[in-house]
């Protein structure tokens, strides 16, 4: 299968084939290109797994693609090179990213400009789309954000794009309470400074981190002439050695502009945030379902997770501790944050990602295909599935059919489904129930079965003991 | 190179922001410059140095 990942650079284009990733660039950076691969702090960045690795592909390699690919290759002219990168294996976008992966990206972004600065090197631009997390570990991937710097410019081009990519909406983050994911998702140029300026209050406009990030910028555009305005980037001419001085000093003026909107670990309490003690389990119970699912793990030898409604991510560690690859997703940014600090500080190989599984990310960009849909994404990665405390509130909140349900879950997995059955007595049942008794009469452990095993088949089921919940081991049909 | 010519968002007080600060990190630039020839002069013209 061939998909184009990327097109609106005119020096190059990413093409997908199979699971080959390869870039092909224009001749006029192919020099120039060569030679950043082969710097050392670049190198650096390669060794440490946070810029993608990139091997040019021999002549007669280029030979061996098969002619669809030649055709897209050729058609950015003779000469140039074809790059072929390491493949990230589970692409995410920044809408689906909780605010610390976007802080996380933001650091990433700034520390590569950072380390090229002296090499000759500037990034020309600064978005969230140029980085993809390997697990909880933020990757830059688009080599093509690199390029020489006129030695005597002074100015970072793409301070304004950063401050809208990153920054404004962390900010938002923070002290408003805004998810970026779905700022994100909309504003797929960022936030500008004249949004937050109109939410912030006079006294909040003059304090420190509004000061320098919103209102002198939007004070100051007020003044700008209303004409598109041509100007040289590299009107600022100075000497090179100021250049470096000046541009090394606004990178580090970046860095502590993005630590003050640093998400706080303590900040935000969700509907999901204390379900872990707040759920129907005791210790016992859920220490039961730990060590189940931990079994089922193992005995399935799960490589590839998906954790539907993760919420802490104990699961999600279960498997990423027994040395699985893991994508755990729910809808709520809150636990999704607190579960990728957990893997980032822990090590664990979880990319948690902010999904609603009932009205998951759509495709996006682009005649809706830059970046594919959630589903387009997960469909057949898994080996394993979980779902676990997650179908009532599917049947139930969202009203999906339990056979859809099945279905789902079929789609995402090449092998097995761990699933929780909850029974209508359970009282969180009961408490989403609210009255609307009549819609689920039919739901039993009878339905739960016989409709389960259209698509799949019951390897084990174990109940919980003490509780009205029962665990499933499924394998697709 | 990078392009020298960019379209500047209409209206981008970052664009102007970042010339301002520019301008005033290269008034540092200049006065620790001048700070550390002015020292290595003294120094050097410091017999007990």
């Amino acid at each position: 299968m061939i998909s184009t990942l990327s097109f609106r650079d005119p020096d190059g284009a990413v093409t997908c084939f199979g699971d080959r990733v390869i870039r092909r660039v224009a001749a006029q950076r192919a020099f120039d290109l060569r030679e950043l691969l082969q710097l050392r702090s670049v190198q650096g960045m390669i060794s440490a797994r946070r810029l993608i690795n990139s091997r040019e592909l021999a002549l007669r390699e280029e030979e061996d693609l098969e002619p669809r690919a030649r055709a897209i290759f050729d058609s950015f002219g003779a000469g140039g090179l074809l790059l072929e990168h390491d493949r990230v294996w589970f692409p995410s976008y920044p809408a689906e990213w909780p605010a610390e992966m976007l802080y996380a990206a933001g650091h990433l972004t700034i520390d590569l400009a950072e380390a090229i600065l002296e090499e000759g090197y500037g990034l020309k631009d600064a978005t969230p789309h140029n980085v993809l997390f390997r697990g909880p570990n933020p990757v830059f991937i688009d080599i093509l954000s690199f390029d020489r710097r006129a030695p005597a410019d002074a100015t970072w081009l793409p301070y304004a794009q950063f401050m809208r990519m990153f920054v404004l909406p962390l900010l938002l983050h923070r002290e408003f309470g805004a998810k970026t994911g779905e700022l994100l998702a909309v504003r797929t140029h960022g936030v500008e400074p004249e949004e937050v300026y109109a939410r912030c209050s006079r006294a909040q406009r003059l304090l420190p981190r509004f000061l320098g990030s919103v209102t002198i910028p939007t004070w100051l555009a007020k003044h700008c002439s209303r004409q598109p305005a041509k100007q040289k980037a590299n009107g600022g001419q100075v000497d090179q050695e100021k250049a470096r001085f000046i541009l090394a000093a606004h990178l580090r003026g970046l860095r502590r502009t993005l630590q003050k909107v640093e998400p706080r670990s303590d900040l935000g309490k969700s509907i999901w945030s204390s379900y872990s003690s707040t759920s129907s389990y005791s210790a016992a119970e859920l220490e039961q379902k730990l060590q189940c699912v931990g079994r089922w793990l193992k005995d399935c030898n799960a490589k590839t997770v998906l954790d539907l409604g993760c919420n802490s991510g104990s699961f999600s560690a279960i498997a990423a501790e027994l040395g699985a690859q893991v994508v755990a997703v729910d809808a709520d940014p809150v636990v999704v944050g607190r579960l990728w600090r957990q893997a980032s500080r822990e090590k664990l190989d979880i990319l948690p990602l902010v999904v609603n599984i009932a009205s998951p990310t759509p495709r996006t960009g682009w005649r809706n295909s830059e970046c594919p849909s959630f589903l387009d994404r997960a469909t057949g990665r898994f080996d394993t599935v979980m779902m676990l405390a997650l179908i009532h509130h599917l049947l139930i909140t969202e009203r999906i059919p339990l056979a859809e349900l099945f279905d789902l879950a079929a789609d995402l997995t090449t092998e097995n489904l761990i699933i929780e059955y909850i029974d209508p007595a359970d009282p969180l049942f009961q408490a989403l129930l609210r009255g609307r008794d009549a819609l689920h009469a039919t739901f039993g452990t009878e339905l739960f079965e016989t409709t389960c095993q259209k698509r799949f088949t019951i390897l084990q089921k174990q109940p919980v003991k003490g509780s009205l919940r029962t665990l499933y081991l499924l394998q697709k049909k | 190179m990078i392009s020298p010519l960019a379209y500047i968002d209409p209206g981008s007080g970052f664009a102007v922001w970042q010339a301002i600060t520019a301008a005033a990190l290269g008034s540092i630039y200049y006065l620790r410059r001048w700070f550390v020839r002015f020292r290595k002069k003294r120094n050097s013209n410091d017999p007990n140095a």
